[in-house]
């Protein structure tokens, strides 16, 4: 891992599970990202995601207490923002419209994502 | 009419028997007849052996013809004339005579062409008799004149007559027998006249005696020939009422024995190739003995030679010369000494029967007797004959009605066995029979089967398997489509000794049987048996034949219908009793039939299903897919898709429907056959299924994530492997102990915070309400949703590590209160109010309390409220910590 790969990033944290949700904040932030987040609904990661004007990325958790992520996602696409799935389920669950966005099996492993999400938010940015 | 242009002059002319078709053409004359004569048929009649006149038959009318017998008969009827007209002549000259004769000489003149005689005056003696061509001359007086001229018969007769002329002194008048001059007896008639002295007594007798023998013959000729005709009628008259051709045969045999005085009479019937002359009827006197059945033709050669081509007529079988010894032998043998034989022959030389009048004393036979024998044993054949035509049609027609009234009583039956009994008895009652069956063949065709049978009381019973390998001779006769017929079974070559020895031990003496093939295989036998020797005659075989295929035709029509009644009635059954709706369609989708589940489910009537009517019980959205699933059907060759139906509640359910075609010879759809089966609880299975196989996955993922959490976690605060060891065992424990509450879930049940609770405590030895240490306060069976279970147990966990370690339960001065409660607010959801409340706890100084319970408050502040929406208040009293949750329990959190 790069030193500093995801300075300056934001990066939104969407998971319901608090110990997961907290581990991976605690990763990017050791990465020297920024976390927006992380938020363990729908409403919440929606209202975030509406409040920040910058942001460098997003890693979503397909199921939030029952409900899929989908439209949060949809709504990252319109804004340009790259992000990536984590998901419990069988990677089937997720629509064909996101069949090019990355996805990550649980349980995590969390230096992965944060390596991919320092290259996502930096072919963003460029 | 002159002689010469009539018929009747050129019969007499030629003297022969004349017969004239449209006879108009040759004698003009006979066109005036009316009406039209058709034929004619002319016969002479003689006077001394010369033509005279003629004895004429018509037929008027156009189909009428002549045939030979008619002729015979005419011939017959002009014998007779001619004697009668010689009668007739011969008593005009006599009557004549005597009117005109009172002298002797008009009397000599008139006698002179006959015999004149001259008698004494008592007529003791003869004088003179001049005897012509007739009788011997006596040219000396004679006194026994009376047996030199006259038969002793007749010696009282003539002495009477002579009393009677002295006494009256009249005319002496006798027809009586004489001798005549060739030593035969002839007949005269005799008349004398007394010839009386100056004195009146009487001097002689002069007489004259002329011929009568013909005349007297011809009176008795004509009498026998009115007696033999009387007994011709009264004979075809009787023959007419008898009942049968034996009945006939036996009547006309009595009535000639009665009438010709006969000692025995019979009728003699030819079998030429089998040298064997038998004796069907008889009758003779009661001191006699019957005839043997038959005799051997060649024991008379010479008599049966003569049988050939005419009557055969012996007055004295040892005097009569045509015979052979061997013919004599074998008359005498029979007791026969004189017979007239009458025999009926068809063409030449093949004689069939004969009426045998016979004699056992020599007796000379008359012409009139021949004749009799002649015309009763044609009367009685002709009768016979007519009689069997009549039987054969009686019986044919019997049988007719016989068979109609079988099939009438067999239509009424539907039981196969029945059908055989009704069918065995009925044949078996109208033969007389003992026994009747059928065999019925199976397809290896050796093994009969008799199912049903008739038998007369106490006879064996039929009924059973037989095994018939061992008949070849039986099955290929029966094979051949032939009748068997077994008069004697004991002679009987179709069958081994051994089926023969088995068959009599029955009982059974005879056998008649007629084969039922099915192409051209042996399907059954019906066969009758009698316990007497029998001799089957055509109708019996006719009939069984008739009744044969009648009843096999209904017993096969009775299986037929039976199959097919069990083939419906299981189909039936099958079709009502699945739970699948079944259903008919024809041109693709309209149905034309629905089965009864079809209406209990939906509760729309059978015929409001019809045609696209089953479309409306189904759901609006899935209407459209069937009609599109018919519409590919055709091509597909089969119908294939889910859809909703609604029960009569309205209640949807998903049915899965399938349908095939089904297709006639030529293999063109005829209709559609379908089925829809209730796959709605599959479904649901499937889909709950699936939900939970994806649940599993995320919640094992999740929970291996959060297990790797908290390693980390404990691991940051482990000083050593020991601490680690043991915090992250618990913490471990802790979580199993979740999934093993968790995998209990099913359908209603949850887990209850009591039950987590407890489950918790009792993993750090803390019982219920121990010695008063631990007090418990809420209801029992308060349901928490499986999402939250796993997080509040680990709070729990680290509540009740953290009293042990540290607190309420570190020591007996401790003292811990957990009270629990649900909270109820309009318009919120339902929440559960959790307080641990600890005492009796020596507190640290500010801030190494807060230090030691980090893991523990971390999830309660934070996150509690992050995963759960829970409000969480956490402190730290004077003697213990203090911390209330209140957790959402329903509502947006899922479950």
């Amino acid at each position: 891992m790069t030193e500093l790969a995801l300075r300056g990033c934001a990066i939104l944290v969407v998971e319901d599970e608090y110990l997961l949700a907290e581990e991976l904040s605690a990763a990017l932030i050791a990465e020297s990202g920024e976390v927006v987040g992380p938020a363990a609904t729908l409403q919440q990661g929606t209202a975030m995601l509406r409040d920040t004007s910058r942001l460098n990325g997003a890693i979503l958790d397909v199921n939030l207490r029952g409900e899929q992520v989908f439209q949060l996602a949809d709504m990252l696409v319109e804004r340009g923002v790259p992000f990536m799935f984590t998901t419990g389920y069988d990677a089937s669950i997720i629509p064909d419209r996101f069949a090019h966005v990355a996805r990550y099996e649980k349980p995590l492993c969390v230096s992965q994502i944060v390596k991919r999400m320092a290259q996502l938010s930096h072919e963003s940015q460029v | 009419m002159s002689c010469e242009e009539s018929p009747c002059g050129e019969v007499i002319t030629q003297d022969t028997v004349l017969l004239m078709k449209q006879p108009e053409r040759a004698f003009p004359a006979l066109l005036q007849a009316q009406p039209s004569i058709a034929e004619g048929l002319l016969a002479p009649f003689r006077i001394d052996g010369r033509p005279v006149g003629t004895v004429w038959a018509i037929m008027h009318g156009q189909g009428g013809r002549f045939e030979a017998e008619d002729v015979r008969l005419l011939e017959s009827l002009a014998q007779f004339a001619g004697i009668a007209r010689r009668v007739e002549l011969t008593l005009e000259i006599a009557e004549t005579g005597k009117l005109e004769s009172e002298t002797r000489l008009q009397a000599l003149a008139r006698a002179s062409s006959d015999v004149f005689y001259i008698m004494s005056a008592d007529m003791s003696e003869l004088r003179q008799l001049s005897g012509g061509d007739f009788i011997l001359d006596t040219t000396s007086p004679k006194v026994a004149w009376l047996k030199d001229y006259i038969p002793p018969e007749d010696h009282a007769r003539t002495a009477a007559a002579i009393a009677e002329a002295i006494r009256t002194k009249g005319d002496f008048e006798l027809e009586h027998q004489v001798y005549q001059a060739d030593g035969k007896i002839g007949w005269a008639l005799s008349r004398a006249v007394p010839i009386r002295g100056s004195d009146g007594e009487i001097v002689e007798w002069f007489g004259t005696a002329s011929d009568v023998t013909e005349e007297r013959r011809a009176k008795i000729m004509l009498r026998e020939s009115r007696e033999r005709q009387a007994f011709l009628l009264r004979l075809s008259d009787t023959l007419r009422s008898e009942p049968s051709a034996n009945a006939i045969a036996n009547r006309a045999l009595q009535m000639l024995f009665e009438e010709m005085q006969l000692d025995r009479c019979y009728i003699g019937v030819y079998h030429l190739s089998e040298d064997i002359g038998s004796f069907p009827h008889q009758v003779h006197h009661d001191h006699l003995s019957p005839l043997p059945d038959h005799v051997r033709l060649s024991d008379f050669p010479k008599a049966l030679r003569v049988a050939f081509d005419r009557t055969l007529v012996i007055d004295d079988v040892e005097k009569m010369e045509s015979l052979s010894a061997t013919d004599k032998a074998g008359f005498s043998a029979l007791g026969i000494s004189a017979l007239i034989a009458a025999t009926l022959r068809k063409g030449v030389n093949h004689p069939l029967w004969a009426i045998v009048a016979v004699s056992t004393r020599a007796r000379v036979w008359a012409q009139g007797e021949v004749s009799l024998v002649q015309e009763v044993a044609e009367r009685t054949w002709a009768a016979v004959e007519r009689a069997r035509a009549e039987a054969v049609l009686r019986d044919s027609e019997e049988r007719q009605a016989f068979q109609l009234q079988l099939g009438d009583a067999l239509a009424s039956l539907v039981d196969p066995a029945d059908i055989q009994s009704e069918a065995a008895r009925r044949l078996a009652t109208q033969l007389g029979a003992s026994w009747c069956y059928f065999n019925e063949f199976d397809d290896g065709g050796t093994r009969a089967i008799v199912r049903a049978e008739f038998q007369r009381d106490g006879l064996p019973s039929m009924v059973g398997v037989h095994d018939l390998s061992d008949e070849p001779n039986f099955l290929d006769l029966m094979c051949s489509g032939a009748v068997l017929d077994i008069p004697n079974l004991i002679c009987a070559e179709q069958f081994s000794v051994q089926a023969r020895s088995t068959y009599a031990s029955l009982g059974m003496r005879a056998a008649l049987g007629v084969p039922l093939l099915r192409n051209g295989r042996l399907a059954a036998v019906l066969l009758v048996a009698d316990t007497r020797v029998r001799h089957w005659t055509q109708g019996d075989s006719e009939l069984l034949r008739g009744v044969a295929e009648r009843t096999w035709a209904a017993i096969q029509r009775a299986r037929a219908e039976a199959a097919l009644g069990e083939s419906e009635d299981r189909q039936r059954a099958l079709i009502e009793g699945v739970p699948q709706f079944v259903w008919r369609a024809c041109d693709v989708g309209q149905w034309t039939w629905a089965s009864p589940q079809w209406t209990r489910f939906t509760g729309q009537a059978e015929t409001d299903s019809y045609g696209w009517g089953w479309l409306e019980p189904l759901h609006p959205d899935d209407r459209a897919r069937a009609r599109e699933a018919w519409a590919h059907a055709v091509e597909r060759k089969i119908l294939e898709t889910d859809y909703r139906i609604h029960d009569q509640q309205g209640v949807y359910r998903w049915f899965q429907t399938r349908a095939t075609p089904i297709r006639d010879g030529s293999g063109t759809i005829i209709e559609w056959l379908g089925t829809s089966t209730d796959v709605d609880d599959l479904r649901s299975l499937q889909e709950r299924q699936r939900i939970l196989v994806a649940e599993l996955q995320h919640r094992t993922r999740n929970l291996l994530g959060v297990t790797r959490s908290i390693a980390d976690k404990t691991m940051r605060q482990s000083a050593t492997m020991e601490d680690f060891q043991r915090d992250f065992g618990a913490r471990l424990d802790a979580l199993a102990r979740v999934q093993g509450l968790l995998s209990r879930v099913v359908d209603q049940y949850r887990v209850t915070f009591d039950e987590l609770l407890r489950a918790e405590l009792a993993a750090h030895g803390v019982a219920d309400e121990d010695e008063g240490r631990v007090i418990l306060r809420g209801a029992d069976g308060i349901p928490l949703r499986s999402s939250m279970v796993q997080m509040l147990a680990l709070v729990l966990h680290e509540l009740a590590t953290n009293a042990v370690k540290y607190g309420a339960l570190k020591d007996r001065n401790g003292r811990l209160d957990i009270c629990w409660r649900t909270l109820q607010a309009d318009g919120r959801p339902g929440r559960l109010e959790i307080i641990w409340q600890e005492h009796g706890v020596m507190m640290p100084p500010d801030g190494a309390a807060a230090t030691r319970t980090g893991q523990g408050r971390d999830l309660i502040e934070r996150a509690l409220p992050y995963q759960l929406d829970a409000e969480t208040h956490y402190e730290f009293g004077p003697d213990g910590i203090r911390c209330q949750l209140i957790v959402p329990i329903s509502g947006a959190l899922h479950d």
